[in-house]
């Protein structure tokens, strides 16, 4: 785990090196998607704890380092490293996950159609919870890291990304459906966020505390059941504030306080996120690999 | 006859969806900014921040994106608002929708007083 964070440390630092920060507006969420893709040529670096809490559980701190690039103007593409640390258990790195973004339509429309793939091989103690589908629940992070590391999921995740942007406001929903490669049922699942910065016009000064750096809204998301037996019924259901701060080098401070509605979800979950954009890194790549032929 | 919870949530998506798709169709097409100080200077600020980066801080192009200053003084303020709105996802000119209306107008009003 420890030598895991450093190869992270060493790679960021590398990429300072390597590209210039990038000035993007990031979204709010932590769940739900909207249809706002990487700007081509841009990597953005970011990593998002969540701590859960519940009864009858130990405490755990899930984590998620994501790479996102923007490949297309319409195509974003994103590799996830997933680890947890569980309280009087065990920290270790839970698995991966690879995933694509499509912009359906090109152009701006009232409702912005993104399809979501994504390919995921983690073990049974993965704690991220960066989405919940099914009949996902508090009961499954019980389990010991020993035991739970020995259950090896591959799945294939979709997501139907239906987003748009109302007089400031973003509002989006998700539609996520889950099929383990090697057997079983689709699961289901579900996010709706909304979003507005706390200033639409920007101030005519530089500014880091401004109004117009801050983006505030609301997620919901939870477990839909599966195929065949679609329900909210022995699901977990949560309900999240999340606010964002856009700093001018390039760096976005996100935090959410995740609050459970259903007995089957944890009590609290808080996630923190921090990610940084580095502008025109495939051109310094491209670059570098043209001068080494 | 009890309604299965899923219906109901289904219903008020749709709802939802329908309400903020006819609100979205609204918006302005005179600049509401024209030749306002503060709103270029505001524009200035948001060029710099997004758009230097591939266009180049004086807007006269990079090798990642042409130079600006040809055609935006003479485009129309709505024209030039859709497009960076829209962008050209194609060519590789993301959308900048993620900004706010005002903010698009502040830009466009700082670019259209560039000189070619």
């Amino acid at each position: 785990m420890i030598s895991a964070l450093r190869m992270a440390f060493v790679l960021v630092l590398a990429l300072g090196v390597l590209a210039a920060p990038g000035l993007a507006q990031e979204r709010p969420y932590f769940v739900t998607y909207d249809h706002h893709m990487e700007e081509p040529g841009n990597l953005e670096v970011a990593t998002n704890p969540v701590i859960g809490r519940a009864r009858g559980i130990n405490t755990f701190i899930g984590n998620w380092t994501e790479f996102e690039y923007g490949a297309k103007g319409w195509w974003t593409s994103e590799f996830y490293v997933d680890s947890q640390h569980t309280l009087h258990d065990s920290a270790l790195l839970t698995g991966f996950r690879f995933e694509n973004r499509f912009r359906l339509l090109l152009g701006e429309h009232r409702i912005n159609p993104v399809l979501y793939l994504e390919y995921e091989h983690v073990n049974g103690a993965d704690k991220t919870l960066k989405e919940v589908v099914g009949f996902d629940g508090k009961e499954g992070h019980a389990e010991p890291n020993g035991e739970a590391r020995l259950e090896h999921e591959r799945e294939f995740e979709t997501k139907l990304i239906l987003s748009s942007q109302v007089k400031g406001w973003n509002v989006s929903e998700n539609i996520i459906g889950v099929k383990n490669i090697h057997g079983g049922v689709w699961e289901f699942g579900y996010a709706f966020g909304v979003s507005r910065p706390l200033a639409l016009a920007a101030s005519a000064n530089a500014c880091t505390l401004c109004r117009e750096n801050f983006n505030a809204g609301l997620e919901l998301y939870g477990g839909l059941g599966e195929w065949g037996d679609v329900t909210f019924k022995g699901t977990s259901q949560y309900i999240a504030p999340v606010l964002a701060w856009n700093l001018p080098s390039g760096t976005t401070l996100r935090v959410s306080p995740g609050f459970g509605l259903t007995d089957q979800s944890h009590s609290t979950l808080i996630r923190f996120g921090v990610s940084h954009e580095f502008s025109g890194f495939g051109q310094q790549v491209r670059k570098l690999l043209r001068r080494n032929r | 006859m009890k309604r299965h919870p899923i219906h109901i949530i289904l219903t008020i998506v749709l709802l939802v969806t329908a309400v903020y798709a006819k609100t979205g169709a609204e918006r302005p097409v005179e600049n509401p900014f024209q030749n306002d100080g503060t709103a270029r200077a505001a524009g200035q600020k948001l060029f710099a921040r997004h758009c230097a980066e591939c266009h180049g801080q004086a807007a006269d192009g990079t090798e990642r994106a042409p130079s600006l200053r040809a055609f935006v003084r003479s485009a129309a303020p709505s024209a030039l608002h859709t497009f960076i709105k829209n962008g050209n996802l194609r060519s590789g000119m993301p959308s900048w929708s993620r900004l706010p209306d005002p903010q698009l107008w502040q830009l466009v009003t700082y670019l259209q007083t560039l000189e070619p």
